[in-house]
């Protein structure tokens, strides 16, 4: 840059970013504005929120009068169905929603049924499924049921299991590789991303030109979090999109969206979360549906990595 | 105490991972409540009510919000039974949805309700693209905290309406174009016979100066 943007200039660069027009130049200049002033990230909360106040400026029209009763009918006769379809999501009427945690719905309680002995065939069989990956990476699980059993009200806080060294070392090499990935993405004289653009529609449009699939987007929606762009990425056979934000403080995560591929180079996930750390690297938080495997990636503790993998939604 | 038991490999070609599978519970995912703010903790109780199956929280969420969600419905499908069928879909979803530590539940309805209706009007129009143009799935940051948030929804109305009705004629076309009906700067450019630039350049100004006429509402920016 030649000469210090003005006060002015930037804010029009934060409502450009926010209202999703920057040219790649300015999108350029806007990210190391924001590197350089950590003030910008609240400037653009703001204006994200101003222009969420356009919601107001309609004028107020009543819903008709029978709608509140259809819609308790509606949420009773859900509730009062199985379990398994008590979930809004899961009901056949809303099954097309999308603002869903990925890792949610019926599967992240899989393992914890062995604990509590519920007799529910659907819940068994991913258990089943899941051990038999689990055993097929050779993890070491001897004792896991027992220590469930033995203790099945500590569930709720949280479990973990072992692994052994094969576990590692045999099948899983696109972990090392997304965590370089990740670490090469933050060194690039040119930044993190190949799309610098804050809006997932137009960084999948430019990385997905050829494609009119819609697909289910990976969003973090984490507060003072800043979509800086996307990157097309692929590891082995396995191919995918890492998003890459900026959270305040400065910090970068990268939030990986992959295939599921059968004996891909990364875990099959359906009932848990994984989390792994290396010294002197980041920390990864995978998990996965039935299309994708996620992973957040970043120099973050686990539980910041939790919290953030909680706050990314399913969108599109 | 979270029981936990890791594994540290020798250090060789894939160095020292420590591995932890975490059994997640559906409890687990339970936001604290906001205790800064009584009007949002008792949204926040009310969801919590909801998730725990008591329908007539979600009677009460429906009173103070579906004019909300209907009416902009509404501005943006132009169509009384889309809009209602849009608004079922909303608070159908609701108890699972919503997640009170992203932001108040208002803004969160409103983000909803805009982003479901714009899919809506692509997938009529065949203008189909994975998201709204803005990246508005994400919930705009209105804190608990902010006067907006401490008004009523008569006075919300008034002041953002007087707010946009304050803006010169053009910046206040371009942003309704923009946000009511999803199109693109490009589209609008195209519908007013306005060079792009142009239309960028009254959507940005029109942006800064909505921001300053809703001053008094919006969380001030902290110091340098």
């Amino acid at each position: 840059m030649t000469e210090p943007l003005t006060p002015k200039q930037i804010s029009e660069l934060a409502a450009g970013y926010v209202l999703g027009d920057l040219t790649p130049e300015e999108a350029e200049i806007f990210q190391q504005q924001q590197l350089n002033h950590p003030r910008l990230t609240a400037e653009v909360a703001q204006l994200q929120e101003t222009l969420g106040l356009m919601a107001y400026g309609v004028a107020e029209t009543p819903p008709p009068l029978n709608l509140r009763s259809s819609i308790l009918a509606t949420a009773a006769a859900n509730f009062n169905s199985s379990p398994e379809s008590r979930s809004p999501i899961q009901s056949s009427r809303f099954r097309k929603f999308r603002l869903s945690k990925p890792w949610m719905a019926g599967s992240a309680v899989a393992l914890l049924v062995i604990a509590l002995g519920l007799d529910n065939n659907r819940l068994r069989q991913q258990s089943q499924i899941l051990q038999s990956q689990l055993t097929q990476q050779e993890i070491a699980i001897t004792g896991l049921q027992q220590r469930l059993a033995n203790d099945a009200a500590s569930v709720a806080e949280g479990v973990t299991i072992t692994s052994s060294k094969t576990f590692l070392a045999s099948n899983w090499q696109g972990i090392e590789q997304l965590a370089q990935d990740h670490i090469r993405s933050l060194s690039r004289p040119q930044g993190p991303v190949e799309v610098a653009s804050s809006h997932p529609a137009e960084i999948v449009e430019r990385l997905q030109k050829d494609s009119s699939e819609t697909l289910s987007l990976a969003l973090l929606t984490q507060e003072n979090s800043t979509l800086l762009g996307g990157s097309p990425c692929q590891f082995g056979q396995t191919k995918g999109l890492r998003l890459t934000y900026q959270i305040n403080p400065a910090q970068t995560i990268s939030l990986y969206q992959l295939e599921r591929i059968e004996n891909a180079s990364f875990p099959q996930l359906d009932a848990t979360q994984l989390y792994m750390t290396q010294s002197n690297g980041p920390g990864m938080i995978f998990w996965a549906d039935e299309s994708f495997l996620y992973a957040i990636v970043a120099e973050l503790p686990a539980e910041q990595l939790k919290q953030l993998a909680e706050q990314v939604v399913l969108s599109g | 105490m979270e029981q936990s038991a890791k594994l540290q490999a020798e250090p060789g070609e894939h160095g020292d991972w420590q591995l932890m599978i975490r059994l997640m519970t559906m409890g687990l995912d339970q936001p604290p409540t906001n205790p800064s703010s009584s009007m949002h903790s008792s949204d926040a109780e009310l969801i919590q009510a909801l998730k725990g199956g008591r329908l007539n929280a979600l009677g009460e969420l429906y009173d103070r919000y579906a004019r909300l969600v209907y009416s902009l419905a509404l501005r943006i499908l132009a169509n009384p039974n889309d809009a209602e069928d849009l608004t079922q879909e909303v608070f159908i979803t609701l108890g699972n949805a919503y997640n009170p530590s992203r932001g108040s539940l208002s803004s969160f309805l409103a983000t909803l309700t805009r982003s479901r209706a714009i899919d809506r009007l692509r997938t009529r129009s065949n203008r189909h693209k994975i998201l709204a143009h803005w990246q508005k799935t994400i919930a705009p940051e209105v804190f608990a905290s902010t006067p907006f948030e401490q008004a009523s929804m008569v006075e919300r109305r008034e002041k953002v309406q007087q707010a946009l009705a304050d803006l010169p004629e053009k910046y206040r076309q371009v942003l309704e174009l923009s946000y009511y009906e999803g199109r693109s700067h490009s589209e609008i450019a195209k519908c007013l016979g306005t060079p792009l630039g142009t239309v960028k350049t009254w959507a940005r100004k029109g942006l800064l100066q909505l921001r300053q006429n809703l001053q008094d509402f919006i969380k001030e920016l902290p110091n340098d």
